[in-house]
């Protein structure tokens, strides 16, 4: 058994180490043989960044949600693999790199075209020279995400292989290793919370909401308010200029960025995925703000007789650290006390 | 619970407690480091009296209801150890308390309003340890008189509170002065564990370690000043004391 590792390197804004683990049953090599070496690879995404991201390192699977998926549309980033061996590969050794997409099956065994193969296989049989291997492809063409269509409601999967023989001259299974990168397209949404109700205040407003019936997966809520109506029929992605704020999985929160007394306020809230895709909108709900009492206002309108202020020159921006200073310096001339 | 009875029952309590004759611990440890400090940190509920002024149920009440934990820490530098310690303590406490403000319908809003308090308290403090020292009893009574000076503040939720009235603004944030009396019975840990207390005081130079409740008496309305409130209150302490 010969424990093998890759990394997956994709170019410009976005690099991210991705270490993965193969046991691949096989004879046993010299330490000199080729091996994919853990460090100094990444993966690179032109011209974005997955939002989701959504790295599973033990399976070196990288997520994209919804907002991913119309990025890939608007742009179609390139992505580059990139395997290091840890040695240099032996004389006659060749490589290949496989796409297996949704329930296909690669042959991991060989390094050819072969036909009966479900796999696509863009590279077959080339000498493997240096100790990089470098492929680039689109991350649409990858996905198949030729349409809007599949960036609503889909979960599809598309695995990138790289296969190279370590033994040269041989054509069992044993002499070959592979590696495996994973691109998931997640783009379903969660239900959306239910009830949601708003407790207004002076410069807040109290939002409490029911967790959705299957809150199974979900990585938390986010607020929009506005002071006009919003329209909640579209998708959450699509709309602007309203407040948002995000919060984990409670089922209430306050918010009071550009809440003022005397207006009235919309508010719905939706679920989010741990893929980060978020839900429908909940209902829509109205509220007005209303004057409210703290509990200086109160002491004063009772009747309350401290009028406020400091009875010294100086506020306790000052007092506090005198205060504070003079006990360290006691503790301190304790301590010069004890060395003396 | 008034103060007397308070101070009744610590001393009865000083006088009933079994002492194991023939200790080794009857003396100061000769080998011990020097004593000339100690720290103590202590907590309770406190409820200052800032509703004496009204009727029931005062503003205070009204708003927060029971308030939360009150915290304080006290370092005691000591000059003079013979008969009992006297030494100079000074104190730094906290206490917090928030609660949604009331609508106009007595309705608990979103806004939160807050109380924050922090008294500074500057004192003598005597602690008799004499029984301690000299016959291994493991309660040592304290006593302790000074003068406090208290900063508070109010928070609306988006700031300081205010009110606007006919003079102008009234802030709610202050300071307010007054003065404070405790009376307290440490339990000294040293005598169940005394082979630990010598190590931890080789270890840290710790040399008493006690658990304690205090009673604490305190003024704080400006001396009596007509138109100052009273953070004051009576509040039963318990706290982790260590001398070193």
């Amino acid at each position: 058994m010969m424990r093998i590792s890759c990394l997956l390197s994709v170019r410009a804004s976005f690099s991210c180490a991705v270490v993965a683990s193969l046991l691949v049953s096989g004879v046993a090599l010299a330490d000199t043989s080729p091996a994919i070496d853990r460090d100094g690879t990444g993966l690179t995404i032109d011209g974005m960044t997955l939002e989701a991201t959504n790295v599973d390192r033990s399976t070196r699977t990288y997520t994209a949600n919804i907002r991913d998926c119309r990025r890939m549309l608007a742009d179609n980033p390139r992505l580059e693999f990139r395997w290091q061996l840890r040695n240099s590969p032996l004389a006659g050794s060749e490589y290949a790199i496989k796409y297996r997409r949704g329930s296909q099956v690669c042959e991991l065994n060989n390094v050819t075209d072969d036909a009966d193969s479900e796999c696509e296989v863009p590279v077959a049989s080339e000498s493997l020279d240096g100790s990089t291997v470098s492929w680039t492809i689109r991350a649409r063409d990858l996905l198949d995400v030729d349409g809007p269509e599949a960036c609503t409601a889909d979960a599809r999967t598309a695995d990138v292989y790289f296969v190279f023989s370590r033994q040269t001259g041989s054509t069992t299974a044993e002499a070959f290793d592979s590696d495996r990168i994973r691109l998931r397209l997640a783009t379903s949404r969660p239900d959306p919370p239910q009830a949601v109700d708003v407790r207004p205040g002076e410069n807040s407003l109290r939002i409490e909401w029911e967790e959705p019936s299957n809150a199974d997966g979900l990585e938390g809520y986010v607020i929009y308010w506005d002071t006009s109506p919003f329209d909640i029929s579209g998708e959450p992605e699509e709309l602007e200029g309203t407040r948002r704020r995000t919060v984990g999985t409670v089922t209430s929160a306050t918010v009071t960025e550009g809440v003022s007394l005397g207006n009235t306020y919309w508010v719905a809230v939706t679920s989010r995925s741990r893929n980060l895709n978020e839900s429908f909108f909940s209902s829509q709900v109205e509220a007005t703000t209303v004057p409210v009492q703290d509990f200086w206002q109160l002491y004063r309108e009772s009747g309350g007789v401290e009028e406020g202020g400091y009875c010294s020159v100086a506020p306790a921006a000052t007092w506090i650290p005198a205060w504070l200073l003079l006990l360290v310096g006691l503790v301190l001339a304790r301590r010069r006390t004890e060395v003396a | 619970m008034n103060g007397y009875r308070v101070a009744l029952l610590l001393v009865a309590s000083v006088l009933l407690v079994p002492v194991v004759p023939g200790a080794a611990l009857a003396q100061q440890d000769r080998f011990s480091s020097p004593i000339n400090s100690a720290f103590e940190l202590k907590l309770g509920r406190y409820v200052p009296s800032i509703d004496a002024e009204f009727e029931s149920p005062g503003p205070f009440e009204t708003t927060f209801g029971s308030p939360g934990l009150y915290i304080e820490g006290e370092y005691n530098r000591q000059f003079y150890r013979g008969f009992g310690s006297l030494a100079v303590g000074m104190n730094v406490g906290y206490l917090g308390t928030s609660a949604g403000s009331l609508t106009e319908d007595g309705e608990r809003a979103a806004d939160r309003t807050r109380f924050t308090m922090l008294p500074l308290r500057l004192g003598v403090v005597y602690r008799f340890d004499v029984l301690q020292n000299q016959f291994n009893v493991p309660l040592v009574p304290s006593f302790k008189l000074g003068l406090d000076y208290a900063f508070w503040w109010v928070g609306d939720g988006d700031g300081t509170a205010s009110s606007d009235e006919d003079g102008g603004v009234r802030r709610g944030r202050g300071g307010t002065a007054g003065y404070h009396a405790s009376i307290g019975l440490h339990l000294w840990l040293n005598w169940f564990a005394p082979g630990m207390a010598r190590t931890f005081d080789v270890n840290t130079g710790v040399n008493n370690s006690y658990l304690f409740v205090e009673y604490l008496v305190s003024r704080l309305d400006d001396f009596g000043s007509s138109s100052s409130w009273d953070l004051g209150d009576n509040a039963l302490l318990f706290g982790i004391s260590f001398e070193f």
